[in-house]
């Protein structure tokens, strides 16, 4: 009892520190994987601004924002600029912040050079990687994913064929195979043909699910025979003079005909595949347009875009203006209609899911990840729907009342997951992972 | 109604436990405007370093405390070293909690105990003015950890880094709460002072003016500034130079009873400290500081920038340990088990030992203040 006693200081501390550690080693969550480019603002930093509306501080988190969640680099350049110049040093990653939003918007090198002294004068770092001049050099939101990764995965309704695109110019195909039923691994082969220059930025199936089409960022669209693996048709790039082309989404009316396409310029194109022909264009929104889905009787488009708004344009009613859905503070990663058409799912980059019931135009939010949400889709059963992050989780939500059913990761090592379906029969996933790229799991 | 009585002297009291705070915050302020972020932190490193091995001299340098606290002063550094390497390498998070928030009481104690040597010195207070100015420190610094907009930010992301996400309302709550205690308690200390002068008992208005002026310096800076860097400066000039000189008198002081009462018996441990606080040799007792110092940033391995980027930058302390149990031993991971050592057990070191080597109301520190 004397030393007890004695040492009752120690005790006490790191008595009360191994339980803290026991929470952190065996409960806490690994921070995300950032990738260069890829921060996220601080999650608090909504609590912050409330907090101090009027603070440089809350110009700065709102900097964070636009830069992080909606590239809007212009509005991140202002927020900055006017927190720095009033002489706010709180934080030194501000200045970093600033000289790294001249570096991506292109400015002058002067100007970039001045805000990178600022930098290193209130910071501590000595680390010459980190030099915004060379970070950034030739880097552009939305900043490039490794190589390997799988952002596009498209499955037919009784699943035997999936096609899918690495971060590369090639199209994949993977099949049921023996390994199937045993570990759940398909089969996958390259397609030959080499359609596109640029990366594959999104996939659909068309023509009752006998054809694929394929989107990149060079703003061409290619139309491919699943039956033979070989390319059917190209379909130049689509751009006025000055215009960005970048498509970032496509989706299929149900005919299995035509389809919509948007692209950084903010505009909605609508093809006919079977010719193949342009039959509708017009601007969907000034900032870039990066998701896009069709209603189950083809009557709607929804839009997503950058700034986070979800517009549903009534297509029978060219004259109607869009509805706005607000909500997202982020660009919107991907849609998807259920299949009553009524409800609406969409995520986004600021980690979060959402369904909308577009009748009354509210939604209910999903909220859990850690990190940037990309990949979505609903069970074919209705009861389901999967969101997949930059957090390395995979979450299944119930479709009725938004509540978590399962948290997964990829085994045996967690890693982002930018890409999940649900599986036929609704009762499984199909997500990349495992040695031949794709993979059925059930959970 | 007013006793006075000093630590060191009117004069000496004046300059660093009542005017340094200001100062302290003047040039934290001035650092903010002019220097470089490096330069700063390298200035509040100058200063902490240092101020540790204040208390090594006292510890180890000094036969009678060696003495008293043999075991203490074996085990209590094997155990912190201990936690710091499990620390660093797997609950990081954990350890800068422990580390911080174990410096933030040890402040308040070091405050706390110069209030406890003015009434020492003064004969002020009654019985329970102790318990009444403990309950003071604490009320006024935590109301500042809690509400300034400077550390209201660093807790709120830190609670949402430990994934508990706290709303505008409840921070808002929060802030209601702790003002509203902190103002109550006030009433309760007034009342206090009121009833010790009923019973007799004067105030000593070096200590109030000690308090008000190390509050000003914490609260202002927290309040005037968002920059941690600008609080820690202003914080780390008044906590270590005030802690140097209380160690340089106690100890001039004990070698002086010392060397009246045993000259012959003085063991050679305690030469090296007899020489260093001898009247005229107090250039030698901060030169030895700062050569620690100095030996401190070699042993580091890195230049004065990196020195003070790897200790200040949270973030660098944060980014690479999560995965330091996953990537297994390298040279980067021992470089930064090294760095966290050298750097957070040596603070947790100090302020585990003046938890106990500076209690006022023990008769042979007294024999020192």
């Amino acid at each position: 009892m004397h030393y007890l006693y004695r040492y009752r200081l120690l005790i006490v501390i790191y008595g009360l520190a191994m339980i803290v550690a026991c929470y952190e080693s065996g409960y806490l969550e690994r921070p995300a994987a950032t990738i260069a480019g890829l921060a996220q603002p601080s999650p608090a930093s909504d609590v912050l601004i409330g907090l101090y509306p009027e603070s440089p501080m809350a110009k700065c988190f709102r900097a964070d924002q636009a830069m992080f969640l909606t590239y809007d680099l212009p509005l991140a350049k202002r927020l900055l600029s006017e927190a720095l110049t009033g002489g706010y040093k709180g934080e030194e990653s501000y200045f970093y912040n600033y000289a790294t939003v001249l570096m991506l918007l292109k400015e002058d090198y002067l100007v970039v050079d001045e805000a990178v002294a600022d930098w290193r004068r209130h910071d501590l770092t000595t680390d010459d990687q980190l030099d915004p001049r060379a970070a950034y050099r030739d880097l552009e939101l939305p900043a490039p994913l490794d190589p390997m990764t799988i952002r596009c995965l498209v499955s037919s309704s009784d699943g035997t064929k999936i096609v899918f695109a690495r971060q590369d110019n090639r199209l994949w195909l993977a099949e049921p195979g023996p390994q199937l039923e045993k570990n759940g691994l398909y089969g996958v082969r390259q397609l030959p043909e080499r359609a596109h220059q640029n990366m594959i930025s999104a996939l659909v199936l068309a023509a009752n699910e006998t054809q694929v089409v394929s989107a990149s960022l060079d703003g061409d669209l290619a139309i491919w025979d699943l039956a033979t693996a070989g390319l059917v048709a190209r379909l130049p790039a689509q751009r006025a003079p000055g215009q960005r082309s970048e498509i970032y989404g496509i989706a299929v009316f149900p005919d299995g005909f035509q389809c919509a396409v948007v692209d950084r310029a903010g505009m909605v194109r609508i093809w006919d595949l079977r010719k193949p022909v342009l039959l509708r264009e017009f601007q969907g929104a000034t900032r870039p347009l990066s998701a896009v889905a069709v209603s189950p009787d083809g009557t709607r488009l929804a839009t997503g875009g950058w700034s986070g708004i979800i517009k549903i344009w009534d297509l029978n009613n060219e004259q109607a203006p869009p509805r706005s859905l607000e909500g997202h503070r982020g660009v919107v990663n991907r849609l998807v209609f259920a299949s009553d058409g009524k409800v609406l799912a969409s995520c986004s980059r600021d980690s979060t899911a959402r369904i909308w019931n577009l009748q009354s135009g509210k939604s209910r939010v999903l909220k859990g990840h850690g990190a940037p949400v990309y990949g979505l889709d609903l069970s074919s059963d209705g009861n389901s729907i999967v969101t997949a992050s930059e957090d390395r989780r995979v979450k299944i939500w119930s479709f009725q009342d938004g509540k978590l059913l399962y948290n997964l990761a990829t085994r045996p090592t967690p890693r982002p997951l930018y890409a999940v379906l649900f599986a036929p029969d609704s009762r499984g996933l199909i997500w990349a992972g495992g040695p031949s790229g794709i993979q059925l799991i059930r959970p | 109604m007013f006793q006075t009585g000093y630590i060191l002297n009117r004069r000496s009291d004046l300059t660093w436990f009542i005017g340094l705070p200001f100062a302290a915050v003047l040039f934290a302020l001035a650092s903010q405007q002019w220097l470089p972020a490096v330069v700063m932190s390298s200035v509040a490193l100058w200063i902490t370093i240092p101020h540790h091995f204040a208390t090594w001299i006292r510890t180890y340098g000094f036969s009678e405390d060696w003495k008293r606290w043999t075991d203490r002063l074996i085990i209590g550094p094997l155990v912190i070293f201990g936690f710091t390497f499990l620390g660093a390498m797997s609950f990081p998070l954990t350890l800068y909690l422990v580390s911080t928030l174990w410096d933030h009481q040890h402040s308040i104690m070091q405050q706390h105990g110069f209030g406890r040597i003015y009434d020492f010195k003064a004969g002020t207070g009654t019985r329970k003015t102790a318990r009444f100015d403990l309950g003071l420190h604490w009320i006024l610094f935590v109301n500042m950890l809690v509400t300034s907009p400077l550390f209201s930010s660093l807790w709120i992301s830190e609670l949402y880094r430990w994934e508990i996400q706290v709303s505008l309302a409840s921070v808002q709550m929060i802030h209601t709460i702790s003002w509203t205690l902190t103002g109550s308690y006030l009433v309760i200390y007034l009342l206090h002072l009121g009833s010790s002068l009923r019973q007799g008992r004067p105030l000593n208005p070096f200590k109030y003016a000690f308090i008000g002026a190390s509050y000003f310096l914490w609260y202002y800076s927290a309040w005037h500034t968002a920059s941690v860097l600008v609080w820690g400066i202003a914080h780390r000039l008044m906590h270590g130079v005030q802690y140097i000189v209380i160690v340089y008198w106690y100890l001039r002081r004990k070698v002086d009873q010392q060397g009246e009462a045993q000259v012959e018996a003085t063991p050679r441990k305690s030469n090296l400290v007899r020489f260093m606080v001898r009247s005229g040799n107090v250039k030698f007792f901060l030169l030895i500081f700062l050569i620690y110092a100095a030996l401190y940033q070699l042993a580091i391995l890195q230049p004065l920038e990196v020195f003070g980027f790897g200790v200040v930058r949270w973030s660098e302390i944060y980014r690479p340990i999560p995965e330091l149990g996953v990537a297994g031993l390298n040279p980067t991971l021992g470089y930064h088990l090294y760095t966290e050592l050298m750097i957070t057990a040596f603070a947790l070191t100090h302020y585990y030992f003046d938890s106990f080597i500076w209690k006022v109301r023990d008769s042979q520190v007294q024999g020192g203040l």
